[in-house]
């Protein structure tokens, strides 16, 4: 089997996957990335196809895992990379709100307001209590046990990688 | 299965490489250049240790499982280490383990190491300013490129499709 044949199978198992992906997307509230989720697509996605081209096409995908793999998985995260900036990226909602307003320019105390504490810190301090990375009590947030050894590997990290200013 | 192998085996040296630059130049803006210095003399060190010690002949077939499985490790790597330099929660949760709890006025105030929530605001604004997508007029910020108005509408049109909000949070 060409090489250029596996590299196609690798582009298609992505296309389907994207399809499946909108799909499930536009059924389901998306506030969160869900990665999960869109791993599980992805990986279900590429067993259909191996043994879709088995059955249909007499094709043994199997043989060729150590080039369809790696090549599938390297387009699924690039596409996650994608995924999560549009989800996440504060610059690209700036520039959304400025694009937004009909002279396309915006007063900063404006932006202000938008990545206020009610709209920005809040929702994110809830998430971490809920997924158990923080917990409240009398008003303060504390790390839990699996947080505090994450912040330790963090503030090593900033140490080697020598990071004065971060976040 | 043994060029992928190898690659996936020697990804560690990664970050020793990125340690190295960090700590030889020793210029605290290096990091993100270090890094893409770093991918580069990784695929280097693979494409070598596959041709010189595995005796692998670099067929296309061979070069498009490495290349690929090495632009992964690379990608995963990226996305660690911009949660270590610019992660929101990652620095909440180091600036609460750092002061050993914190009240809610004091995340916003004390916000990485005390420059606060605005200053993140400001950073973001000032990188968009220096790279030339949006221009500062005393209070105002105004977007003039047409080609970034096409791409935010495009990633607009996006987000729409999969109903993931406005994003940014």
């Amino acid at each position: 089997m060409s090489t250029s044949i596996l590299v196609l199978f690798s582009i298609l198992v992505n296309v389907v996957f994207f399809i499946l992906h909108f799909c499930v997307w536009r059924f389901k509230k998306n506030n969160s990335p869900k990665l999960g989720l869109l791993s599980l697509i992805f990986l279900t996605t590429y067993v259909i196809f191996c043994f879709s081209f088995f059955v249909f096409f007499n094709m043994s995908i199997d043989k060729h895992f150590w080039l369809t793999a790696p090549t599938s998985f390297c387009i699924f995260i690039l596409y996650l990379h994608f995924y999560i900036g549009m989800l996440k990226s504060v610059s690209l909602r700036i520039m959304s709100e400025i694009i937004a307003r009909n002279e396309m320019n915006i007063d900063i105390r404006e932006l202000k307001k938008i990545y206020s504490f009610e709209k920005m810190v809040e929702p994110r301090l809830n998430l971490l209590v809920t997924n158990k990375w923080l917990r409240v009590k009398n008003n303060k947030y504390y790390c839990t046990k699996l947080s505090k050894n994450i912040a330790f590997i963090n503030l090593l990290f900033h140490k080697l990688f020598r990071l004065n200013i971060t976040g | 299965m043994y060029p992928v192998l190898s690659c996936l085996a020697l990804s560690p040296i990664i970050i020793f490489y990125h340690l190295l630059i960090c700590n030889i130049i020793r210029n605290r803006d290096i990091s993100i250049k270090a890094m893409f210095t770093s991918f580069l003399l990784f695929f280097i060190s693979v494409f070598v240790y596959l041709n010189f010690y595995l005796d692998i002949d670099i067929s296309p077939y061979i070069f498009i499982c490495v290349f690929s499985t090495s632009i992964s490790i690379c990608l995963i790597y990226m996305e660690c280490f911009s949660m270590v330099c610019r992660g929101f929660s990652m620095r909440i949760i180091t600036d609460i383990h750092k002061n050993n709890g914190l009240r809610v006025e004091e995340i916003i105030s004390g916000y990485s190491d005390g420059r606060g929530i605005e200053w993140l605001l400001k950073k973001r604004i000032d990188g968009l300013v220096k790279f030339g997508f949006l221009i500062q007029n005393n209070n105002k910020l105004l977007v003039k490129s047409l080609t970034i108005v096409s791409i935010i509408k495009l990633s607009e049109i996006y987000k729409d499709l999969l109903k993931i909000g406005k994003g940014g949070v």
